[in-house]
């Protein structure tokens, strides 16, 4: 890999700053953290194994349940796939969440089946969480994006399509709410289902 | 006096519970007696020519050696069940022998149908690039990505899940890394497969294979996934520095510096030479135990 040093003093500056730290250092102070990118390689039948812990990413079986009802809350921004004429209006702003319902005990946290309530172009909306982005265990498909569909107050879809494949177990998913009807009209206009 | 009956009502407790125990297990008797239409199914045996094959440097034969049958690594002063894994390891070979599990790596692209039974035909149908595999024994899981729809989509499954109908291997790849978690990061059509994908010829077992060494670029986004440029070891097949500007490849350089004595640090190896010789011997052996308690359940059930 070539750099090229346009200044020269930064360089310099900035090299001659370079702390080193002992190993005692290294060990106690970089604690182990979830943000850790732990990329196992392979070196001739030696591999850097990697320690079991409680934040560890790579054992993030025990954390999944707690991460996977706590995927939506107040102001994440949602994506809306759908082609109701308020989803394909242009946006001034990201659509984010404002509130969830029927969440009694954890009333600010949603997940996937959740009604939200979203701002979108200064309007409030309903909208049925359709996929997200938090790891939801085995067998259930992890979005890239917290994927949302707008719905009127009786749970029926303002859309007529989904554009994005939605997740299987929905089919079988009764939700806490009244709009248990409503349900079937949403996974009737799916496209896919993963 | 008053001793004498406290004995008395004890044995007099003693013979209600014989009683009880009597009754409850009366039912069970009488359920063996009666007769009934179902029929065990037969255990299926996998015809397998293991003698003609001959498996090159790289590659393993699955019923001897796989990744998953080595124990994870901990803290050598922690206990560690070795009699669980010998088990494990053995569940691992029943399953191998009533299923086939092909051979694949992170990076190549697969095909799962697993039972479903939201689905209309029972049964659901997955393919994508495999982003890791990793767990020990029956525990092992391994990920596929692929974007459907513009929306990247992952599904994690069980190596020996008994829920997966199908697994088909449709291009045979192995990368240097062995977690491709980056490609999230990536451009999407690295991982954007057709869900009609034909299955490429996939390579004989007596032939090495190449390692996949081209560089992914990744986007130019202050917000990764994973901060690659601060953790060690760096993903090979990730060219994670392409849009960074001279401050960040000063900052990334020295960070690889100050953690390069890494490699040097033989108490974080985990060196599985060793441990690999004594799994191949005891999976021989567990092939001929399998094969003895068969042939004493089909004597028992005939």
């Amino acid at each position: 890999m070539e750099i090229v040093r346009k200044t020269t003093l930064l360089g310099q500056t900035f090299l001659k700053n370079v702390v080193v730290r002992s190993f005692h250092q290294t060990a106690a102070c970089c604690l182990p953290d979830r943000t850790v990118y732990d990329n196992q390689t392979f070196y001739e039948n030696v591999r850097f194994g990697y320690k079991r812990g409680k934040n560890n990413i790579r054992n993030m079986d025990r954390d999944i349940k707690f991460l996977q009802k706590n995927a939506v809350q107040l102001l994440t921004k949602v994506r809306i796939v759908d082609n109701s004429a308020k989803a394909l209006a242009p946006v001034r702003r990201k659509a984010k969440v404002i509130h969830i319902y029927h969440g009694k005990n954890v009333p600010v946290r949603g997940c996937v089946g959740n009604i939200v309530k979203i701002t979108l172009n200064g309007e409030m909306i309903k909208a049925l969480v359709v996929g997200q982005k938090a790891p939801m265990g085995v067998l259930k498909a992890r979005m890239d994006s917290n994927n949302v569909i707008l719905i009127d107050d009786e749970g029926n879809p303002l859309g007529t399509r989904i554009t994005v494949p939605i997740p299987s177990w929905l089919r079988g998913y009764r939700s806490p709410t009244k709009h248990q009807a409503a349900m079937s009209k949403v996974i009737a206009i799916a496209s896919a289902f993963v | 006096m008053m001793n004498k009956s406290w004995l008395f009502s004890l044995s007099r407790w003693t013979q209600s519970l014989s009683k009880e125990a009597k009754c409850a297990r009366a039912p069970i008797l009488h359920l063996s007696k009666r007769s009934s239409a179902f029929k065990a199914p037969t255990r299926p045996d996998l015809k397998t020519t293991e003698s003609e094959t001959t498996y090159a440097k790289g590659r393993e034969n699955p019923m001897l050696f796989c990744e998953e049958y080595i124990p994870p690594q901990v803290q050598p002063d922690w206990h560690r069940n070795k009699l669980k894994y010998r088990l494990e390891r053995m569940d691992c070979l029943r399953r191998r022998k009533a299923f086939n599990i092909p051979e694949f790596y992170p990076g190549s692209i697969v095909a799962v149908t697993v039972a479903d039974k939201h689905a209309p035909g029972k049964s659901i149908r997955f393919n994508g690039r495999v982003l890791y595999k990793d767990g020990f024994g029956l525990g092992c899981k391994f990920a596929l990505r692929n974007v459907i729809d513009g929306e990247g989509i992952e599904v994690v499954y069980h190596l020996y899940g008994p829920y997966i109908q199908k697994m088909e291997v449709l291009h045979l790849e192995k990368w240097v890394d062995t977690d491709l978690r980056y490609l999230r990061d990536a451009d999407p059509s690295y991982c954007t497969i057709d869900p009609d994908m034909q299955p490429k010829a996939l390579p004989p077992t007596s032939v090495e294979l190449e390692l996949f060494r081209e560089r992914v670029k990744l986007n130019k986004s202050p917000r990764w996934q994973f901060q690659y440029q601060k953790h060690w070891p760096p993903p090979y097949n990730a060219d994670f520095q392409s849009h960074f500007l001279e401050d960040e490849l000063i900052e990334s350089e020295r960070f690889s510096a100050m953690e390069s004595w890494r490699k040097y640090d033989i108490c974080r190896h985990y060196d599985v030479t060793e441990m690999k010789e004594e799994i191949v011997a005891e999976m021989k052996a567990n092939k001929s135990r399998i094969e003895k308690a068969d042939s004493t359940l089909k004597q028992e059930t005939s």
